[in-house]
């Protein structure tokens, strides 16, 4: 693709907070009179379609927004134009940048770093843009998070639904059909099974200690060896829990 | 820590309650070093009043002293926890005395067959002084043990009380940390940057909103309790500058009864409901929403409501840094008097509902 060399460069300015693509303009506009900035986008699903649309030299980018990151942001730009991130504060990222040698501005951007930004894209802007893929890759999976748990449960009671955060829970027991989510100051009652709640919380957080107990490791305050194998005492609970055979490995010191 | 009133021969005996208790072999030894001490001297005063001689009745009294202290181990090691009072110590100081004089007879070399026939004097001597200094050396265990026990009490409580206010500190820090995130910091005076040349007017209000937040941030960490209106100050100088930022996006609503404006509430309590409601309720949402603060008298209780029609929370939604002090610092604060509610809304955000006793709280 030709980077028309011969016209004015183009620029599109990616910042969820109005005031702020405003204030990035109008420093490129003093600092690059010659960038024509094609548009603002608030979110990164606009930014894509303008990119789509207008096809510019160079995105500046703010990291956090909301949905889709200016990182994801600009996975999805690739090769396309040049990219520079924006951002008021991610120190990792920084680091990043810096030792990958990408442009990125600090807000609130001073006039004279935005100088040497300005003087390095005019220098690049003849080149094809840099191959950002595996940086941003690499960025991407330290701010995701891993694998999402489950981290509320909906109880319903009398006419309320209550959400109740799953570190609130000390253990769930199954009963019946259902299943009694349990700590020091109620008993609650959800439909959803054990095997269920299993699969979806936390392996780090919570036990499966026995066929009809899940409990929230943080809550056991003992563990006690007697003749029937291992008895789990929780804080603040006068109630033991007792640990299924094919459960005791959890216990074992490692 | 339990602290049940007990009636123990020996120290041996309260230690077991106690989780820093001696090892039993140890408490052992050192009880039979005080009983051997004191039959050396009680077999002086005997000696004074008894015929025999000082070794006759130092045998004797070794013999007794010993058997009770035997005896007074195995009755509380082999009793449970519930029966060890004044009658274990009675049954310990009685059966002692019986095997103690059965050896001490037969180490003074009489027969203790004869000796009832013989020296019933002796035996009749023996009984009174074991049932007087039985129960004395008794006691003079027991109010030991009471007391280090009572030592041990007053440490584990000062650790307790040290522990909460360690805790009670580092929550309150975690909240002032999070009221100054720097993203917040930077991105404001961006803002402010922004207007000045444009809309100077709406700069300078941005600025001393900002101020009035920070202000409010770094004061009323160090305070136990402000008054209702105070903390609304700072959710409005909070809401406002959000409300530059996003635009059209934000909008807002405060309402809260007059006379309930000076009630004291702890700082910050609200605050980082309401930037929690705006960070993963509202502004995830691309043509945004409102937030509404409620607080009423509810059965006597203080209810606080931060009420969103953002996007809601799912199944796997994070549970925020905030949210969570926020319970920790309720449970701290108020004994768990206080009610922590997370609500969903129709057809779309969540309601935050606090609800907290009028009093000024258990823990000042």
């Amino acid at each position: 693709m030709s980077r028309r060399a011969d016209k004015r460069p183009t620029a599109i300015i990616v910042d969820d907070e109005p005031h702020l693509c405003v204030l990035l303009k109008r420093q490129l506009a003093s600092c690059w009179p010659e960038l024509l900035i094609s548009a603002e986008a608030h979110n990164a699903a606009e930014a894509l379609q303008l990119l789509d649309d207008l096809q510019p030299d160079v995105a500046f980018l703010d990291i956090r927004m909301p949905g889709m990151s200016g990182l994801e942001l600009a996975s999805r730009i690739g090769t396309s134009c040049h990219i520079v991130f924006v951002t008021a504060y991610d120190q990792y990222a920084v680091q990043a940048f810096e030792n990958a040698a990408v442009d990125y501005l600090l807000k609130p951007v001073s006039g004279e770093r935005l100088s040497t930004t300005v003087a390095r894209l005019q220098a690049h802007l003849s080149h094809n843009p840099p191959d950002l893929s595996p940086l941003i890759a690499q960025l991407t999976e330290q701010i995701r998070p891993k694998k999402q748990y489950l981290q509320w449960l909906q109880v319903s009671q009398h006419n309320d639904i209550e959400l109740v955060p799953v570190d609130e829970v000390d253990y769930f027991q199954a009963s019946d059909k259902y299943t009694l989510v349990i700590n020091r100051k109620s008993e609650r009652v959800i439909r959803t099974p054990l095997k269920e709640l299993e699969d979806e919380l936390d392996p780090e957080r919570f036990w499966r200690i026995h066929r009809n107990a899940i409990v929230r490791v943080a809550a056991i305050a003992r563990v006690t060896r007697d003749f029937g194998g291992l008895t789990l005492q929780l804080h603040h609970h006068e109630k033991t829990l007792s640990v299924g055979r094919s459960y005791t490995h959890l216990f074992r010191q490692r | 820590m339990t602290r049940s009133v007990q009636y123990p021969v020996f120290s041996e005996c309260s230690s077991r309650k106690r989780r820093t208790s001696r090892p039993p072999i140890k408490n052992m030894a050192r009880d039979f070093a005080i009983v051997i001490t004191l039959m050396l001297v009680l077999a002086g005063l005997l000696n004074l009043v008894l015929e025999g001689g000082y070794f006759f009745n130092l045998r004797y009294c070794l013999a007794i002293g010993l058997s009770i202290t035997i005896s007074s181990h195995f009755l509380m090691q082999w009793g449970s926890a519930d029966n060890l009072n004044w009658q274990t110590s009675l049954a310990a100081i009685l059966l002692g005395t019986a095997i103690g004089i059965v050896i001490g007879t037969v180490a003074n070399g009489i027969n203790p067959i004869v000796m009832i026939e013989k020296y019933p004097g002796l035996l009749l001597a023996l009984l009174v002084v074991s049932l007087i200094c039985g129960p004395a050396i008794s006691y003079f265990f027991y109010s030991q043990a009471a007391i280090s026990e009572a030592a041990a009490a007053l440490r584990q409580e000062e650790i307790e009380r040290i522990s909460y206010e360690q805790r009670l500190t580092e929550a309150n820090f975690k909240i002032l940390q999070a009221q100054i995130e720097p993203h917040f910091l930077f991105n404001t005076l961006s803002n402010v940057l922004s207007l000045i040349p444009t809309q100077p007017d709406k700069a300078g209000q941005m600025l001393s909103d900002f101020t009035t937040y920070l202000r409010a941030s770094l004061q009323q960490t160090r305070c136990d309790r402000i008054r209702l209106e105070d903390e609304l100050a700072t959710v409005r100088s909070f809401l406002d500058i959000m409300a530059v930022r996003m635009g059209n996006r934000l909008s807002y609503h405060i309402d809260v009864q007059p006379e309930l404006l000076s009630v004291p509430v702890p700082p910050l309590l609200i605050q980082p409901l309401v930037e929690n409601a705006v960070e993963h309720g509202v502004d995830p949402k691309p043509e945004g929403g409102s937030i509404t603060i409620r607080a009423v008298l509810s059965e006597g209780m203080l209810q606080l409501e931060v009420r969103d029609n953002g996007i809601g929370i799912t199944s796997s939604s994070p549970v925020g840094v905030g949210m969570n002090n926020i319970r920790e610092r309720l449970n701290l604060i108020y004994n768990g008097e206080a009610s922590f509610q997370v609500l969903p809304n129709s057809p779309h955000g969540a309601t935050i509902r606090l609800t907290i006793p009028m009093t000024a709280g258990g823990n000042l």
